[in-house]
């Protein structure tokens, strides 16, 4: 075959996913960029304002909530060490080989296939001030807390929400693919010499699962920068109380959708992905490099 | 010291009884996690099943009850709607007799009728109920509670006055399965279903097609500039979905002007509005407003080319030559070969595709305004704006969009892991 006729081939498998990649993805990516030296309310023509859009984020009128924004978003992935480990954890506790290991899988899987808008209103009936959590606390006789309504619980209420929802989920999956490729031997081999559980984890799981952990943590950190936009609009009526759930990624919807900042919201979108990018390119140079294969 | 021996050991140090020990322990642990899974979900499900009286009830109940009064009447017990509880009393000190209200009722023994509610403070206090202009003090003689018998049933209904120690009160076990009927009729349950179900399915064909096809084209096909390609592919995998969400969102607003102007400038097809055996609303042609905004700028994924463009780098290639040899063309060797070897990873990617779609909140939130067309989770949203209190029915509403997702997990689990696995693969 022609080099051409290959090239044509090629492309016509290519092309119905291609083109959709073009305009849904490659060209949008540009057109957001260019958008976010931009204003543009969607009646009036864009205007170029250069870096204003950025200015203002950053120095300007909108860096007070903007700031508040990312100290959100950074409080919420607070929560991601502790679901890794979580899951590490109870897949740890699930490759023992025993019975019933399968029922106890699904059971942990559960609030991850349920997981969305309806489990969200079941969170918001939890911690309802008259929810089942607070009553629950009651009967262990300790004080409930106003969940919703507290600047300072309602983020901590949605990272104990989201680790129910993550930790028996697919990180656990992963963990415990990984840990089935542990050999044996190798912990029999740490026995002889006399290694107890602690030593063994340290000096084998640990290191055996690295890779495991360190794509789940790149995933969960991009992923975390985006995360918490439905918990705002089920959970918290929106920016919530004091403005603690104004997400990153409500943020941008505020500012696009609701007073139709086209501009500020992809600016704030296009610094967003240069913090993703930033620190998966950090984690790939410097965790990339403790990791064992 | 040799630990197998078992000799000169304590009971616990023996090493069979320390693995019994470990189990126990495994399983106790693995209990109280598996109970902190499901206690919302079954807290979900006993929300859904209470009458509207029982939903704050403290302490919360786990099984849906409901307060039943009986009466004994020619020695059958009867069921009883109680309607009120009364008392009759008389004044402690009858000079107090100035201070009372005209609201105030007294029957023909001059004994007077209140609610049972009105003697609050053992009937110290009558001011406190509003029905006396200074503290009086009453004495109880009786008290009595007016019930229906056989209430709503017009021939049999009957209201009689009981004494009250009579009616015994009981709490019994009343599932309230007319809540997820009441839950369909207060939204449009139904039609969000439908559109869930179309949206969902169209995105998961177009996807499992489209991605098949450019996979097979990166892991076999061989034309210049395939693996730059492929890596800008996966490089988008990084990227935000907030960047691109707001210029496909000027793109869809802009879309039906813009074919309008050149396709259509007479009679503006396209920003017109459709109907279904025309009666049923769907949506406009395109832009705001339209099926074709939520579905076609959610059927090209990265991440579906990628993960079956892995799968299919492990199908051996004497295949794809035995085929070729056979004289079959690319697309013959991706029907005939490629296809039927893949339905394992195809089926995966569908799995997670519907699982994706069926519960996309932002986008569908963004470009849908018209009521008829919102998929189930908008439609959620909606309905909890519109009941803030009644979490019966919302509960109900919720457990109603989660019976599909249960069931495609529950028929194609093991796609699910495998896919899960697969996508790890390489990061």
């Amino acid at each position: 075959m022609s080099k051409l006729r290959k090239l044509l081939v090629g492309l016509a498998f290519l092309s119905p996913n291609l083109v959709g990649f073009l305009v849904f993805m490659f060209l949008p990516v540009i057109a957001s960029l260019v958008l976010s030296f931009t204003t543009f309310d969607l009646v009036n023509l864009p205007k170029l304002t250069g870096l204003g859009n950025f200015r203002d984020l950053l120095v300007g009128d909108q860096s007070e909530q903007f700031y508040q924004a990312a100290r959100n978003t950074a409080f919420l992935m607070l929560g991601i060490p502790v679901s890794i480990l979580g899951s590490l954890f109870l897949a740890m506790v699930l490759n023992q080989k025993f019975r019933g290991m399968v029922f106890f899988r699904t059971v942990f899987f559960l609030p991850t296939i349920c997981a969305g808008i309806a489990v969200l209103m079941l969170w918001r009936w939890i911690l309802h001030d008259d929810g089942l959590l607070n009553a629950l606390l009651k009967q262990i006789g300790l004080k409930g807390v106003r969940w919703l309504n507290e600047p300072e619980w309602i983020r901590p209420a949605i990272i104990i929400m989201q680790t129910w929802m993550t930790v028996g989920g697919m990180n656990m999956i992963l963990y415990l693919a990984a840990l089935s490729n542990v050999s044996p031997e190798l912990y029999e081999a740490a026995e002889i010499d006399g290694a107890g559980t602690w030593r063994k984890f340290w000096a084998i799981t640990w290191p055996m699962v690295s890779p495991t952990t360190f794509f789940i943590g790149v995933m969960s950190v991009i992923r975390g920068f985006q995360a918490g936009f439905e918990a705002a609009m089920i959970i918290a009526d929106g920016a919530g109380p004091g403005g603690t759930t104004r997400f990153l990624s409500y943020f941008i919807y505020e500012r696009a959708f609701m007073i139709y900042r086209m501009g500020l919201a992809s600016a704030a979108a296009w610094l967003m992905f240069l913090a993703v990018l930033t620190l998966t390119l950090l984690n790939w140079r410097f965790g990339g490099r403790r990791v064992i294969y | 010291m040799p630990r197998q021996a078992g000799k000169g050991l304590k009971f616990y140090q023996r090493r069979s009884v320390r693995r019994r020990i470990a189990m126990v322990v495994t399983y106790a642990g693995l209990s109280i996690v598996g109970i902190t899974m499901v206690l919302p979900l079954v807290w979900m499900l006993s929300t859904a099943l209470k009458n509207d009286a029982s939903i704050y009830s403290i302490p919360p109940e786990w099984v849906p009850s409901d307060t039943k009064h009986y009466v004994t009447l020619d020695g059958e017990e009867e069921e009883v709607r109680l309607l009120r509880r009364r008392v009759k009393a008389e004044l402690a000190d009858p000079a107090d007799k100035e201070s009372l209200r005209d609201s105030v009722r007294t029957d023909e023994a001059g004994l007077l009728d209140l609610y049972e509610a009105q003697l609050r403070g053992g009937g110290e206090d009558l001011s406190a109920a509003g029905i006396a202009d200074a503290p009086v003090r009453v004495k109880v003689v009786e008290a009595y509670s007016v019930v229906k018998l056989h209430p709503g049933d017009p021939e049999k209904e009957k209201v009689l006055e009981v004494p009250s120690d009579e009616v015994t009160r009981r709490r019994v076990i009343a599932p309230q399965w007319s809540n997820f009927a009441r839950a369909v009729k207060s939204i449009n349950i139904g039609r969000a279903y439908i559109n869930s179900i179309f949206i969902t399915l169209v995105i998961t064909a177009g996807q499992v097609l489209t991605s098949s096809l450019a996979a097979y084209a990166f892991a076999r096909l061989e034309f210049p500039g395939r693996d730059k390609l492929f890596l800008g592919y996966l490089a988008t995998m990084m990227i935000p979905g907030a960047v691109v969400l707001i210029p496909t969102y000027i793109v869809i607003r802009y879309l039906p002007d813009i074919l309008n102007k050149v396709f259509s400038p007479e009679a503006q097809v396209f920003s017109r509005e459709l109907f279904l055996f025309g009666k049923y609303a769907v949506g406009k042609v395109v832009g705001i407003d339209s099926y074709f905004s939520v579905i076609v700028p959610a059927m090209f994924t990265a991440y579906g080319t990628f993960m079956l463009r892995q799968f299919f780098m492990g199908i051996p290639k004497d295949l794809e030559d035995a085929a070729r040899i056979d004289g079959c063309s690319a697309m013959g060797i991706y029907r005939h070969v490629i296809i039927p070897l893949s339905k394992p990873a195809l089926a995966t990617l569908a799995v997670f595709t519907f699982m994706g779609s069926w519960r996309a909140f932002m986008w569908p939130l963004i470009v849908l305004s018209s009521e008829d067309l919102y998929p189930i989770p908008v439609m959620l949203r909606s309905f909890q704006d519109a009941y803030t209190v009644e979490y019966n029915l919302l509960m109900a509403g919720a457990l109603i969009a989660l019976v599909p997702t249960v069931i495609v997990f529950m028929l194609a689990q093991r796609y699910f892991r495998a896919g899960i696995r697969l996508g790890a693969i390489k990061g």
